[in-house]
């Protein structure tokens, strides 16, 4: 009698623990979706017309659409935030935000520690200087010139590495550059992505972006997440694939970046991703192959 | 009334006649007996398969583990059969001593042979042969010539395996490597044999005869603007 109920005791035990580890299992996966909610917290920037501006809290721009575009396939809702450049990675290791949609390069260093869903837009760097300077024309030209640049960008290394003639520095912000570009005049020329750049010039009509010139290597932005959330990093690049295949992709592009397509007629060539690159770039821990 | 003997082979035959003949029946007899009774012949075996596992590790070549599964797989029978020969006392196990002491024997003899064939045609390591290891910043069209150089006579080999590593100089930039491969060739042969190599990637030669020097020309392709690194992670010799 009593080894009879010891066993049935032992056998509830067991039960009730395979029960338990049951339910945290599902717990877990549930709440690893970053999408499970509806609500996605998504960090851009804020002063960055064209590709990401809060105007008054309504963000807009092309960033800010294609957050909405993908994120609404997914059926979920993005709720946006402002990040400065230099805090897109740590919002998103300090999980204070679930993605960013930043104007955000993919780099070998910044695959380590976060995924990449993308490239969603390729740009060049490019230089910025006021309408009526013809002084640059050629990145020769920038030797000796005061350009600014930001902090947490690729933009100022690519300038030191060019030549040490350069007179490069960075700025707290964006808008810190174009008030030193445009009202200040302490600085000769503005360097970063072109495709930020002439977001600019679409609200600072005394700025032109250098057409032809162009530095360093070929910037890929990418929708950036913390590690550990591979299903939603596919399911965010299924929907990239969609929007890029379509003819979405090139109407938005042309709405919030109008300046683009007046100044390139190869715009959609050298802007827009290649479908068949996103699996080299997208939620991996290097680059492929 | 006999009938007279057939004329014997005497060549083949185990006995002889006249004064002092040993028979060969004999001789054998005595060295099968000496080996299966004598106390000091248990050891001889283990002797034996010692001594080959002493000369393997001092002619030791190096190259991939792998390549010695075979010799390390018979030695392994040899070292064992010669241990258990030793433990066979018993004078009525004269027959599991006969076949453990033969075993031990053939393997020894195998693995020795197992592992003259890797010491003479086996893969050789040569990674740490190659200069220069590394070259940083290179953009694209830059040349760089590697070489790699065995000093051993018994190193060479009549083809190549090179395993190629390109990655951005700067990981805090841009990345550049999915748009980067290398076109490889061979400088010292007169053959056109040229690859194309990925991050990563292996490419195999065949050097057309047995060298020690083998210099290599690789030219960098990758997008405008990009600066990468290019490094040999394996450089391996063997015989096609």
């Amino acid at each position: 009698m009593t080894a009879r109920r010891t066993g049935t005791a032992a056998l509830l035990t067991l039960t009730a623990l395979a029960a338990t580890a049951t339910a945290c299992g599902s717990a877990d996966s549930a709440n690893t979706s970053l999408f499970a909610s509806g609500r996605v917290s998504v960090g851009v920037k804020s002063d960055q017309p064209g590709t990401s501006k809060l105007d008054h809290y309504q963000p807009l721009g092309f960033d800010i659409t294609l957050a909405n575009r993908l994120l609404k396939k997914l059926g979920a809702e993005p709720d946006f935030g402002a990040v400065p450049s230099e805090d897109r990675s740590t919002v998103l290791t300090g999980k204070k935000k679930d993605l960013v949609i930043a104007t955000f390069s993919i780099t070998t260093e910044r695959m380590a520690d976060l995924d990449f869903v993308g490239p969603y837009a390729t740009t060049n760097q490019g230089v910025m200087v006021r309408k009526n300077d013809p002084r640059i024309t050629k990145p020769a030209d920038l030797n000796g010139k005061y350009v600014c640049a930001w902090p947490g960008t690729t933009s100022a290394d690519t300038l030191k590495k060019m030549s040490s003639s350069i007179k490069v520095y960075e700025a707290p912000d964006a808008s810190s550059c174009i008030e030193d570009l445009e009202k200040r005049k302490t600085a000769d020329a503005v360097s970063t992505d072109q495709m930020i750049l002439y977001g600019f010039t679409q609200e600072h009509p005394d700025l032109r972006v250098v057409p032809h010139v162009t530095l360093g290597p070929l910037n890929r932005y990418g929708i950036a997440m913390d590690k550990g959330h591979r299903d939603d990093c596919r399911a965010l690049l299924d929907a990239l694939r969609d929007y890029l295949t379509g003819s979405d992709w090139s109407q938005d592009f042309a709405a919030a970046l109008p300046a683009i397509p007046r100044a390139d007629p190869l715009w959609e060539s050298h802007y827009k991703p290649r479908v068949d690159t996103l699996d080299a770039y997208s939620c991996r821990d290097k680059p492929a192959p | 009334m006999s009938t007279p003997e057939p004329p014997r082979d005497i060549h083949n035959s185990p006995t002889t006649h006249g004064d002092h003949s040993i028979a060969a029946g004999t001789i054998r007899n005595v060295v099968i007996r000496w080996a299966l009774q004598h106390p000091s012949a248990s050891w001889l075996p283990l002797l034996l398969a010692c001594a080959a596992v002493v000369l393997a590790g001092t002619a030791w070549p190096d190259g991939p583990a792998a390549q010695y599964a075979l010799w390390g797989t018979l030695t392994a029978v040899s070292l064992g059969t010669a241990t258990a020969r030793v433990l066979v006392r018993r004078p009525d196990d004269a027959r599991r001593a006969a076949v453990l002491s033969l075993a031990s024997v053939l393997a020894t003899v195998g693995g020795w042979l197992a592992f003259r064939d890797v010491a003479t045609h086996g893969e050789i390591d040569a990674t740490g042969t190659v200069t220069p290891q590394v070259r940083r910043s290179l953009a694209d069209g830059a040349h760089v010539t590697l070489t790699l150089h065995t000093t051993a006579p018994e190193d060479t080999r009549n083809a190549l395996r090179l395993t190629l590593a390109i990655d951005d100089s700067d990981p805090a930039a841009p990345t550049c490597r999915p748009d980067s491969s290398a076109q490889v060739s061979l400088l010292s042969s007169g053959l056109v044999d040229q690859h194309e190599v990925r991050p990563g990637d292996t490419a195999a030669f065949s050097l057309g005869g047995q060298v020690s020097t083998v210099r290599i020309d690789i030219r960098l392709v990758t997008a405008r603007g990009c600066l990468m690194d290019l490094r040999a992670t394996r450089a391996t010799l063997y015989d096609e």
